[in-house]
């Protein structure tokens, strides 16, 4: 059986044009989807569609080697745990020269037979589209929100397309906590190699935990689940010309359902192994978009979470197992060269931004050698929080401040690997716990300083 | 003996004094026009200061950006004190061309009048110089990080080779506003910007001289098919 009853190919990309909603014709009732311009071929497609229940959100751009498995399992998991919903599959591309979107429209799983108890009562509809705007994984979100809002979607979750560890699994525990618990939020939560999500692991998660007091272990996981009613929500904010349109629609995500009062959750989907790639070479627009809007999002959301002390856990669905993970090398020696660079170069730029015994304990520290090197969490953390005072207080352009924090990171990724080279998966996970903690202990003298002009 | 004394040293000297008496007038008057510019300036000064305190003037200029500017140019003054500064100084600066107006000297009177013809193009060439001081320690700074991040060990001497381009390029452009040796001007910039892309096009040329051949053998020569070099990676997913 052929799930893919409905494949819709648009070749008109989809704009992300503002259209006046007071301009004759419109309606006077406000839609959330207004400030999203849809093309007619769409429109009438959707018109077609009706409603949905559920919307599977793919977002895309060259990943011809691995989207047919990310939508194969997406087809299974739909058909097997909600063969009674109504549900549509979207990619949103952006712009694939390697034949993305055919191999999207082309994929479908031949025998259902043999991984389902219950026949679906409704096909899967599959639409591939192309999205305008800023070019980045954000403005691909954005046409998933306008359609699940246009289609009246009461669960949707959005997927990498460069998965190669999903499961029909992953579809189930993204979507039922949605369903079945009334959750409007759920996070990933992954098995990961000790060494990977650096920016995760020593900024976006601590940071994100001290400020709003919940344990969201991945909140830049990439595959979320959110509620209809979110997705409403998202679209409601005028953000989509900055960093969320890019990689910070992540954190923006999670720290929007946070911020804004709804039920959050995680749930644990295993191992995340991505289509190999080099991640280093992005690293520098990855780690400004993400953490600039860490920072930026503190200013919006600043009520949220002045007044929390310390954090509690998040109700987290899935059986946690563990799972074999591929190695990781790591150039250390790199790491610690660009630190100790910055520390050589960019003083007078840090001057601007540390507190003076901050700057001159990493100086001292730049001057040890790498059998010795330890980057301790008080030290990171303070640093961290110098760096987001020093934006707050706006001391430096944006660009500038956010640039000069990366070979501070490298510093404290290299004594982070250097540290834990023997040490187990759970050893470093109890360190960064101790590191969780370190920024909710300096996160009332962050206060004092942020409200101290 | 006696002739010749008053001819040549009391004659010229008497004229000089009665020149000078008949100027006393004039003078005293411009005397009094420059303290009465001195005493209205810093009053203006003193009232402008308290009254940009008091509707928070530097937390206004923070917000549009221009306590970073100042910051930038390395101007240690808070907004309001500049303000009121540069305040003082344009209406001393009227009431001393109003000074010496009064001394009705034809000599001053005229350079006054080709002082007014200038002082456009002064202003425009120091508004240039200006901007060119900003931009170019933004580009110091922009150039250093990036270079930093790059892991080039000659970071510092890139960013300020590229300030010194920037600012030298400014600095033409406001000489040649202000009128002052524009060839020479041109020339030396012609000179020092050809020399600098020179040699960085050369510095280019031989570091990058394997990957060139690379290149160009891949697409061209013999080993067409030779698979692309893989540099050392780090394979930490950072996000």
């Amino acid at each position: 059986m052929n799930l893919s009853a409905m494949p819709v190919k648009l070749d008109e990309p989809l704009g992300l044009m503002a259209v006046d909603s007071t301009a004759a014709g419109a309606s006077s009732l406000f839609r959330p989807w207004d400030g999203v311009f849809l093309p007619q071929e769409l429109q009438k497609c959707l018109e077609s569609i009706a409603e949905a229940d559920v919307i599977v959100g793919i977002p895309s751009f060259n990943n011809a080697r691995t989207i047919g498995h990310v939508v194969r399992a997406v087809q299974a998991g739909l058909a097997k745990y909600f063969p009674s919903q109504k549900c549509v599959l979207v990619n949103s591309d952006g712009g694939s020269q390697d034949g993305t979107a055919e191999i999207v429209q082309q994929t479908g799983i031949d025998n259902l037979a043999t991984i389902l108890v219950k026949h679906p009562q409704f096909p899967v509809h599959k639409i591939v589209t192309a999205y305008h705007g800023i070019p980045g994984k954000g403005s691909a979100f954005r046409t998933i929100f306008a359609l699940a809002a246009q289609l009246g979607a009461k669960a949707c979750c959005v997927v990498d397309s460069d998965l190669r560890s999903i499961t029909p699994e992953w579809i189930e525990l993204l979507l039922d906590p949605l369903l079945d618990s009334g959750f409007d939020f759920v996070a990933p939560l992954y098995q990961r190699h000790k060494f990977d999500g650096t920016i995760t692991n020593s900024i976006i998660y601590p940071l994100t935990r001290a400020l709003y007091g919940q344990r969201i272990r991945q909140p830049i996981g990439g595959d979320f689940g959110f509620s209809g009613r979110l997705a409403q929500h998202y679209l409601s904010k005028n953000v989509w010309d900055t960093d969320v349109a890019r990689f910070g629609i992540d954190i923006w995500m999670t720290t929007t359902a946070i911020g804004d009062g709804f039920k959050v959750c995680q749930s644990y989907l295993g191992a995340k192994l991505h289509d190999a790639k080099d991640p280093s070479a992005d690293l520098t627009s990855m780690f400004t978009q993400v953490v600039g809007s860490v920072f930026g999002l503190m200013e919006a959301h600043e009520k949220a979470w002045a007044p929390i002390t310390g954090s509690r856990e998040v109700p987290t669905f899935g059986f946690h197992y563990q799972v074999g993970l591929e190695p990781v090398r790591v150039n250390v020696d790199r790491m610690l060269e660009n630190f100790r660079l910055g520390c050589r170069e960019l003083g007078v730029v840090w001057k601007q931004i540390l507190a003076p015994e901050h700057l001159a304990a990493l100086v001292d520290l730049a001057a040890v050698a790498k059998e010795q090197f330890h980057f301790s969490d008080e030290l990171w953390v303070q640093a961290v929080y110098d760096f987001v005072l020093a934006h707050h207080h706006r001391r430096l352009p944006y660009e500038h401040l956010l640039r000069s924090l990366i070979p501070l990171y490298l510093g404290r990724t290299a004594a982070f690997v250097l540290e834990m080279l023997e040490s187990s998966a759970e050893e470093v996970e109890a360190r960064i716990e101790n590191l969780c903690r370190v920024y909710e202990k300096f996160k009332p003298e962050l206060l004092r300083r942020w409200v101290a002009k | 003996m006696k002739k010749f004394f008053n001819d040549v040293l009391w004659t010229p000297l008497q004229k000089l004094w009665q020149d000078f008496y008949g100027m006393m007038d004039n003078i005293i008057i411009m005397l009094l026009i420059l303290l009465s510019g001195w005493l209205l300036g810093r009053m203006v000064r003193w009232a402008l200061h308290g009254f940009l305190r008091l509707i928070h003037f530097d937390r206004f200029a923070h917000r549009l950006g221009f306590g970073e500017v100042l910051r930038r140019a390395g101007v240690r003054l808070t907004p309001t004190e500049l303000f009121s500064r540069a305040v003082y100084y344009l209406l001393f600066f009227v009431f001393l061309l109003l000074g010496l107006h009064a001394l009705e000297s034809p000599a001053i009177d005229a350079f006054i009048a080709q002082l007014f013809v200038y002082l456009p193009r002064l202003a425009a060439a120091l508004l240039i110089l200006f901007a060119g001081h900003l931009l170019s320690a933004f580009v110091n700074r922009t150039v250093l990080i990036a270079a930093v991040n790059a892991n080039l060990q000659f970071a510092r001497a890139l960013a300020m080779a590229a300030q010194a381009l920037v600012f030298v390029f400014f600095l033409a452009i406001a000489l040649e506003q202000a009128g002052i040796g524009q060839g020479i001007v041109v020339a030396t910039f012609s000179i020092l910007f050809g020399g600098a892309v020179l040699a960085v096009a050369l510095a280019f040329g031989l570091g990058g001289r394997d990957l060139a051949r690379d290149m160009l053998e891949r697409r061209f020569g013999k080993n067409k098919q030779k698979p692309k070099r893989e540099p050392e990676l780090d394979e930490i997913a950072h996000l």
